[in-house]
C-alpha cells in the first residue's frame, strides 16, 4: 500500500509539472487577504514586491511572509492557501475542470506556516511538499510548519524523541479536518505523509506528524499547547476589547448551522447524542411496526425519542 | 378480506410511501451551488460583509470548509471582530477541529461579548470538552400527550391478542420517554469504542380505550467510527408489559454498519436476531385445551438496507428495504415478508423543523391457523402501513437572535400527526387511525 500511495505521489507531481508548463501565464486565483508584512516574487522574477489585496496569483508565484503576518491565497476551485508568519511558498500547480469537476493543487513549503485547505471537484489531486516530505490531501485542511518554528511549535510534545536533525528542514504536519463526525457535507479528509522512506496516514482531526532529514516521529495528537502555538503562526489574535464588527454575527449557533443540524438522518434522527442508536436504524426513523413496542417507538421518527 | 381489497391496500400503502419519497425528492432540491456568492467573492475578498454572507450560505449548502475559509480571510483582515471569530470556532467544531475551535474560543476569553456570545462561547466550550472526552454521555427525557382514533383498534392489532374482541374506540394518553447513552472509547484504537445504553418508556392512558403499555431496553455492545466507515455490534434485551401485565421479554444480538458513499450519501445496512418469549396466558391455556404443541414463542430476524441522502446543510431524505422473519414455535403464528420505509426532513436557519415518514409491509403468515383463525381459513397476510408528518422547534427559535445558548436550545416542542393501519383477513380486525401527538423533549450530555 506504501509503494502505491508513492507511486501516486508521484505520479501526482509529475503530471502537475506538465499542467504547469501550460498553465503558467494564468490567473489562478487573488489574494483574498493580508496581514501585515506579505512580499511576492512573480514566476520568473528576481525581484520581491510588496502583496497587494486582489491582485492576481499565478503558478509558480512565491510568498513571503514576515513576523506576525499572514496572506491567504483564493483559488478559482476555492482552494485555500494561509501563508503564516515567517514563511516561504511557492505555488507549483493548479488544474480546474469544472465540468468533470476534477482538478487539484499543490504548493510547496520551503520555510514557515502555511495551511491547505482543498477545494471542489470529486477527482483531486492536491499536494503539499516540503524540504523532507511530500504530502497527498484527500479533501481536507492540513497545517504545516517547516524549519525553526516547526521545534518552537512542538516544543515539549509529549513523546518526541531528542531530535538530532538540522532545524531548517524540520516539518511538523497536522491535520485539522473534516473528522468523521463533522457535521457538513465535506467528506472527512485524510493526509498521507511521505517522508523519511515510510508513508503515514493521518485520519483524524489532530493526528499529527513530524519529519526531518533522517527521521520522523508519529503519527501523535498534537498537544493542546502546540496548537495554540501552531495557531498563533497562521491567524491574528485580537488586539482589542471591543468587537470591531459588532453587528457581525447575533448568534453563532443559528449562523454555523449548527442550531439547523439534527444528526446524520436530519430531524428524524434521534441518535445524535451519542453514538450508536438505541432504537433506530442509521439515518432512518424506526419502523414501528417491526418493533413490538409498536405506538411508543413510533415517536422514534421524533427528533429526540 | 378479499384479494381485491388487499390489493388496494398495497397500492395505497406504496402511495403513501413513494409520496414521502417524492415529497423528499423535490421538496427540498438542493440549492445550486452558489456560484455567483463565489464569484462576488474573488472580486472583493477583502469585503467583510461579502465574506460573512458567503460564509453563512456556505452553511446552509453544508460547505463548512468554505464558511471557515471566508471567515479566516475576515479574521485576518482585522483579528478583533470578535462575533465573526466566535462564528469561525463553531464552524470549525462542527468540522470537528476540536483543538482549533477551543484556540478560537481561549482567545475569545479576555474580550468583550454581548451575553448571548458569551452564553454561547460557554456552551460551544463545554461541547467541545465532551466531543474530546474519551467517555460520552447523552440522552434524552420527553413527555408527551397522544390522541389515536382507534387506540382500541391499534392496541388489540398491534400485540395480536387475537382472542379479545375486536374494538373501535378513540382513546388519549401520556407517553414518558427517557434513554441514557454511554460511550467509551477504547485506548490504543483509534474509533473504536465500547457503549451502553438505557431506555424506557411509558404510555399511560388518561381518557378512551384503555391502552397502558411499558417498555425497558438495554444494549452493550462496541462500535467503530472510521472516515468513511462505521459499524456498531452488540446485545440488546427488551422487555414489554401490556395493560399492567408482562407481555413480551426479547434478548439477542444486533449490529449496523454504514458506508459513506459520497459526501452527501450514506448507505447502511442494519440487522437484528432476538428470541422472543411472550407471556400470553390465555393463549397458553387455549393451545393446551387445543393440544397444540407450541405458542408464539421464537426468534424474530430483522434486516434492513438503507440509503441516506443530505440535500444541502439542513434537509435530508432516506428510503430503506428490509425483510422480517418471526419464527413461532406454534407455526401459524410465525411469519416473514418485506418492507420499505422513506423519510424526509429540512428544517429552517434557527432550526425549526419538518419532518415526514413513512412506511409499510406486507407480511405472510407461515401456515394456516385452523385454531385460532378457524378451520378452513386461509394463510393469513397482513399489510401494516404508518406515516408520520412532525413539526417542531428548540424554544430557542422563538427568542429573537434564533439561538440563546443555554438550556432553550435543548428543550423542543413537537406537534405531529400520526396514520397507522394494518389489513388483515376476518376474523381478525382491520385497523386504521389517525393521531396526533404534542410533545416536549431535552436532550443533554452527547452532541448537545
Amino acid at each position: 500500500m506504501t509503494l502505491i500511495r508513492t507511486v501516486a505521489a508521484v505520479v501526482a507531481l509529475t503530471a502537475g509539472t506538465v499542467a504547469t508548463s501550460t498553465q503558467a501565464q494564468d490567473s489562478v486565483g487573488v489574494n483574498a487577504a493580508l496581514r501585515n508584512s506579505v512580499r511576492t516574487q512573480p514566476a520568473g522574477e528576481a525581484a520581491l514586491r510588496p502583496a497587494a489585496l486582489r491582485a492576481d496569483v499565478r503558478i509558480g508565484d512565491a510568498i513571503v511572509t514576515g513576523a506576525q503576518s499572514q496572506l491567504q491565497v483564493l483559488l478559482r476551485d476555492r482552494t485555500v492557501f494561509t501563508v503564516g508568519s515567517n514563511a516561504r511558498v511557492t505555488i507549483d500547480r493548479f488544474v480546474f475542470d469544472a465540468r468533470r469537476s476534477a482538478g487539484g493543487a499543490s504548493a510547496s513549503v520551503a520555510r514557515g506556516a502555511f495551511r491547505f485547505a482543498s477545494g471542489r471537484g470529486g477527482a483531486r489531486q492536491d499536494a503539499v511538499r516540503t524540504p523532507v516530505a511530500s504530502i497527498g490531501v484527500r479533501g481536507t485542511i492540513v497545517e504545516t510548519v517547516v524549519g525553526p518554528d516547526a521545534l518552537a511549535v512542538l516544543g515539549d510534545q509529549p513523546g518526541m524523541p531528542p531530535f538530532t536533525g538540522s532545524p531548517d528542514d524540520a516539518t511538523l504536519i497536522v491535520l485539522r479536518g473534516p473528522g468523521p463526525r463533522g457535521s457538513g457535507l465535506d467528506t472527512p479528509g485524510a493526509v498521507d505523509v511521505t517522508g523519511d522512506g515510510a508513508t503515514h496516514v493521518l485520519e483524524r482531526p489532530g493526528m499529527s506528524m513530524f519529519v526531518w532529514q533522517g527521521g520522523a516521529f508519529g503519527p501523535f495528537q498534537l498537544s493542546d499547547e502546540a496548537s495554540l502555538r501552531l495557531n498563533s503562526l497562521l491567524r491574528g489574535a485580537p488586539t482589542a476589547n471591543t468587537d470591531s464588527g459588532p453587528a457581525d454575527v447575533l448568534s453563532a449557533g443559528v449562523d454555523s448551522g449548527d442550531a439547523a443540524y439534527f444528526g446524520e438522518g436530519g430531524a428524524g434522527d434521534p441518535a445524535q447524542t451519542v453514538e450508536p442508536t438505541l432504537d433506530c436504524k442509521i439515518g432512518l426513523p424506526q419502523d414501528p411496526i417491526q418493533s413490538p413496542s409498536g405506538p411508543i417507538s413510533q415517536s422514534c421518527g421524533a427528533r429526540t425519542i | 378480506m378479499n384479494r381485491h381489497s388487499h390489493g388496494n391496500v398495497r397500492v395505497r400503502a406504496l402511495r403513501a410511501t413513494l409520496l414521502a419519497t417524492v415529497v423528499g425528492l423535490f421538496g427540498g432540491v438542493a440549492l445550486p451551488a452558489a456560484a455567483q456568492d463565489f464569484e462576488a467573492v474573488l472580486a472583493a475578498p477583502d469585503d467583510p460583509d461579502v465574506n460573512l454572507a458567503f460564509a453563512r450560505n456556505a452553511v446552509g449548502e453544508g460547505d463548512l470548509l468554505g464558511a471557515a475559509a471566508a471567515l479566516e480571510r475576515v479574521l485576518i483582515a482585522d483579528p478583533n471582530r470578535h462575533g465573526a471569530r466566535l462564528l469561525y470556532a463553531v464552524v470549525l467544531y462542527r468540522l470537528e477541529d476540536l483543538q482549533g475551535a477551543r484556540d478560537q474560543l481561549d482567545l475569545l476569553e479576555p474580550v468583550t461579548l454581548t451575553p448571548l456570545q458569551r452564553a454561547e462561547a460557554t456552551k460551544y466550550r463545554e461541547k467541545i470538552a465532551r466531543g474530546r472526552s474519551t467517555t460520552r454521555v447523552g440522552g434524552s427525557l420527553s413527555v408527551a400527550v397522544t390522541y389515536e382514533e382507534d387506540a382500541a383498534g391499534a392496541l388489540s392489532t398491534q400485540f395480536d391478542p387475537i382472542l379479545a374482541p375486536a374494538l373501535d374506540e378513540e382513546g388519549s394518553s401520556t407517553v414518558i420517554s427517557a434513554r441514557l447513552n454511554v460511550a467509551h472509547d477504547l485506548a490504543g484504537a483509534p474509533g473504536h469504542s465500547i457503549y451502553g445504553g438505557v431506555g424506557a418508556s411509558d404510555k399511560s392512558t388518561f381518557d378512551g380505550a384503555d391502552g397502558d403499555i411499558r417498555r425497558g431496553e438495554a444494549e452493550l455492545g462496541f462500535s467503530y467510527l472510521g472516515r468513511l466507515n462505521g459499524w456498531n455490534a452488540g446485545v440488546v434485551v427488551r422487555a414489554i408489559e401490556l395493560l399492567d401485565e408482562p407481555y413480551l421479554v426479547e434478548a439477542g444480538v444486533r449490529g449496523q454498519a454504514s458506508w459513506r458513499l459520497t459526501n452527501a450519501t450514506t448507505l447502511s445496512l442494519s440487522g437484528e436476531a432476538v428470541n422472543q418469549a411472550f407471556d400470553e396466558p390465555a393463549v397458553d391455556a387455549a393451545a393446551a385445551l387445543l393440544l397444540i404443541d407450541g405458542d408464539r414463542d421464537g426468534w424474530r430476524y430483522d434486516v434492513k438496507l438503507g440509503i441516506s441522502h443530505r440535500i444541502s446543510g439542513r434537509s435530508s431524505v432516506g428510503v430503506s428495504l428490509g425483510w422480517q422473519d418471526k419464527q413461532a414455535d406454534y407455526e401459524p403464528f410465525g411469519y416473514s415478508g418485506p418492507g420499505v420505509q422513506a423519510y424526509f426532513d429540512t428544517s429552517t436557519r434557527r432550526g425549526q423543523y419538518l419532518t415526514l415518514a413513512a412506511g409499510t409491509q406486507f407480511l405472510e403468515y407461515d401456515a394456516p391457523d385452523p385454531f385460532f383463525l378457524g378451520f378452513g381459513s386461509s394463510t393469513r397476510e397482513d399489510v401494516r402501513s404508518w406515516a408520520r408528518l412532525a413539526v417542531g422547534a428548540p424554544l430557542s427559535a422563538f427568542t429573537q437572535a434564533g439561538g440563546t445558548g443555554d438550556w432553550r436550545e435543548d428543550l423542543n416542542v413537537e406537534a405531529a400527526v400520526t396514520y397507522g393501519s394494518r389489513e388483515s383477513e376476518a376474523p381478525l380486525a382491520d385497523y386504521d387511525s389517525w393521531g396526533a401527538e404534542l410533545r416536549l423533549a431535552w436532550r443533554f450530555g452527547g452532541a448537545n
